[in-house]
């Protein structure tokens, strides 16, 4: 994992007393409150419907025991005791007061966190995929260049006062697990022909009002052009992207009104005046990179008998193997394997996490995973090097702190944004929502049954949840002062639901629903994919076909017949 | 004479304004002016508007005055880009703080046109952005007169950058 050095922490350290100052002046009156707007909010710092809410960083999600450790502090002596995993694989904390956010960044700095950029028209944390340098289908492990790119652009003295937020995703493996088709740029890393690494360069996607598949820009850009034209695409934005509309501001629309073709055009055009100029990434600079995720200390394991001895466990505890089936992934080292610690329990709100769990995380990392852990985008989070010895015992471990709902991948698994019982931008509740349907399918045959399935619910049309690519997305809207939900189906971030399906936009059922016939629909819904999928494939013992796959093959008017009946 | 910060210094302005931005006097205490009133370059210049250059080329290369021009945000360069080497000053005017198109503006010219004069921001800035500008090539920046010394105390804020940018030494990954 990357450790700071001196260098590292005379950035943060200046940073927290750069923004001491800048707090300082608001607070006398020297900076007025749309002045001191950009600066808070690049130090993730909002005014939210209760309190402020501040924004912690954390990298492409990776997170160690000291951090954890230092967050549970954080969360009691600050907050109310918990804070929030957030989409894009950082932390939130929900209450705190605005004149302790300098010790909390002073106190963060210690354990090498902040929260720069974590808001703001700038360019955000780099995400990635929770599996990264782990996963058996990795081609380039991500990690390197997502520091690469974390270092590149903080602090980025032409890219802070961009025309509205960038988001960028960086994946390495064949399923793309970083959802780059909805970001500002994605880039997938791959090998060419003679075992090159570069990037197939995504541009143009998001969600939120508008919500727009990315286009590809360049399907190969050898790594040591990354930054020059990272550059390039960001200088492009900046001069052009449109300033007149906050909602028509961010590059999907600029790549859209000028066409990909035109917006590719004038990117190499400015690429091809600073490649040279720029110093390119030498292979020392990615060598260097690399060295900071070396491969743990891993121990030689009989693959065959640790796997043997799981499925005898398995069959011994039931509960065990349904565990193994839905919160454990294979890894890329025999006999090692990394575990999802479910966050979505039932009475949970999703993404919560109090300090005694953060505490309990921190311990079980140190003793299960060599000291590390990440976030996800699903807001879960993972241990991703556990021995397969080990699993039984981190189960009973996890069970006793419930984070061992075997729900990783299935509808109560959701993605749901804090809504209007905290945001002030939402249009109506999504916790209660999410609640109720947790409540309603706690069974777990049936759950299994329904097998891979995303619901994500959003407060409003700013989509924070992603509802826009859950299969089943549920959409909060104001409908003359009273909260109104809109369901839409077939969504996909290309995380699951089938190896072969391509990103897609869920589309709209119909009319939007009140809060309390959601159940219902959702019910209709679901019993209508059980009545049409198909249940013989054959070849695979046991597979059915997936909610999504039955919704491609049937299409919206069946669902939409039976729910509107 | 007006106050500006020049190479990281708080110097006297010799420079007038001819078709300043709207609402640039809010700003700054500069002067403006209708006609250039140096009599040789070097001595004081006037700051034009890029309409002004367009339309008055003839004359203005005629009186053979220093000159300045001053251009918005969203300028397009390639209508000057020969006409560089006629000026020895650059000014770019922020209309509001949290339009950054100047950012990449001032890194267009120092970068891709080897503009090497003095290039200036004008305009809406806060004393916050003072390092950034530092780094996409502006050596000087005028600012209302209350914000001069913060702004000048802004270019230390910080030690050692990630990243590459104009006119830098290393980034601090080819520190270690």
């Amino acid at each position: 994992m990357y450790l700071y050095d001196k260098y590292d922490h005379k950035l943060v350290q200046e940073r927290v007393e750069q923004f001491e100052r800048q707090t300082a002046r608001f607070l006398t009156g020297d900076l007025t409150e749309e002045q001191f707007l950009p600066l808070r909010l690049q130090n993730g710092l909002y005014i939210q419907r209760h309190a402020p809410m501040l924004r912690i960083a954390v990298p492409y999600g990776m997170l160690r025991t000291a951090q954890l450790k230092k967050m549970a502090h954080i969360c009691r002596s600050y907050d109310k005791g918990y804070c929030h995993i957030t989409t894009r694989q950082n932390l939130q904390l929900n209450w705190p007061s605005i004149e302790d956010v300098p010790s909390i960044l002073s106190e963060l700095a210690h354990v090498e966190m902040h929260a720069i950029q974590t808001s703001g028209n700038c360019i955000r944390n780099i995400t990635s995929d929770p599996f990264a340098g782990v996963a058996p289908d990795e081609i380039v492990d991500s990690r390197p260049y997502c520091e690469i790119v974390r270092q590149w652009s903080t602090l980025h003295p032409e890219f802070a006062f961009l025309p509205r937020k960038f988001k960028i995703a960086i994946s390495g493996s064949t399923t793309d697990r970083a959802a780059t088709a909805f970001h500002d740029i994605g880039l997938q890393l791959i090998k060419d022909k003679t075992g090159a690494v570069g990037c197939k360069v995504l541009v143009g996607g998001g969600l939120g009002r508008t919500p727009i598949i990315a286009s590809t820009i360049c399907d190969f850009l050898p790594e040591q052009f990354l930054l020059s034209y990272l550059c390039a695409i960001l200088r492009v934005y900046n001069r052009l992207g449109r300033r007149d509309n906050k909602y028509k501001a961010r590059i999907k629309i600029l790549v859209k009104e000028m066409g990909i073709a035109d917006f590719a055009k004038a990117v190499e055009l400015e690429w091809q005046h600073i490649k040279d100029s720029y110093s390119p990434l030498t292979p020392k600079d990615i060598t260097q990179a690399q060295h900071y995720f070396s491969t743990p200390p891993y121990q030689n394991i009989n693959a065959s008998t640790s796997g043997k001895q799981l499925d005898h466990l398995a069959l011994k505890h039931p509960e065990f193997g349904r565990w193994l089936q839905r919160n454990v992934n294979h890894h890329k080292v025999p006999g090692y394997r990394a575990v999802t610690l479910s966050l979505k329990t039932t009475g949970n709100a999703p993404g919560d996490i109090s300090a005694e769990q953060l505490e309990t995380i921190a311990y079980l990392a140190e003793h299960f995973s060599f000291g590390e852990v990440r976030t996800t985008h699903q807001q879960n989070i993972v241990l991703a090097d556990v021995n397969s010895s080990d699993l039984f015992s981190l189960w009973q471990y996890a069970q006793s702190a419930g984070f061992a709902t075997p729900n990783i991948g299935t509808l109560t698994d959701i993605i749901c944004c804090p809504g209007g019982d905290y945001c002030a931008l939402a249009n109506a509740k999504s916790i209660p929502i999410a609640e109720k349907i947790q409540s309603t399918y706690d069974d777990i045959d049936y759950l299994y049954d329904l097998g891979d399935i995303s619901l994500n619910i959003s407060g409003c049309m700013n989509a924070c949840a992603h509802h826009h690519v859950a299969n089943i997305g549920i959409l909060g809207v104001d409908k003359k002062g009273k909260e109104f939900y809109q369901i839409t189906l077939g969504g996909n971030n290309n995380c699951r639901g089938g190896t072969n399906h391509k990103p897609a936009i869920g589309k709209v059922l119909g009319k939007a629903f009140p809060a309390d016939q959601i159940p219902d629909v959702i019910d209709c819904v679901l019993t209508t994919y059980l009545q049409h999928r198909l249940e013989e494939e054959g070849v695979v013992e046991g597979v059915v076909e997936s909610f999504l796959d039955t919704y491609e093959r049937i299409g919206m008017s069946v669902f939409k017949e039976q729910v509107y009946a | 004479m007006p106050k500006i910060i020049k190479n990281g210094d708080i110097v006297e302005d010799y420079w007038n304004y001819i078709d300043p931005p709207e609402g640039f006097s809010t700003f700054t205490s500069a002067t403006f002016t209708s006609q250039p009133s140096g009599t040789e370059r070097g001595a004081k210049g006037a700051i034009v508007s890029l309409d002004h250059w367009l339309t008055q080329r003839t004359p203005l290369l005629a009186a053979n005055k220093a000159l300045g021009i001053w251009l918005e945000g969203h300028a397009d360069l390639s209508m000057i880009i020969d006409d560089l080497p006629f000026f020895d000053v650059i000014a770019v005017y922020f209309s509001t703080f949290t339009d950054g198109r100047g950012f990449s503006l001032g890194h267009q010219l120092r970068e891709r046109y080897q503009f090497q004069g003095e290039l200036r921001a004008i305009g809406d800035l806060l004393p916050d952005q003072m390092y950034y500008l530092h780094r996409c090539g502006f050596n000087a920046v005028v600012t209302h007169p209350k914000d001069l010394i913060l702004t000048r105390e802004a270019l230390t804020d910080f030690s050692h950058n990630y990243q590459e940018a104009w006119g830098d030494d290393k980034p601090i990954f080819r520190c270690r």
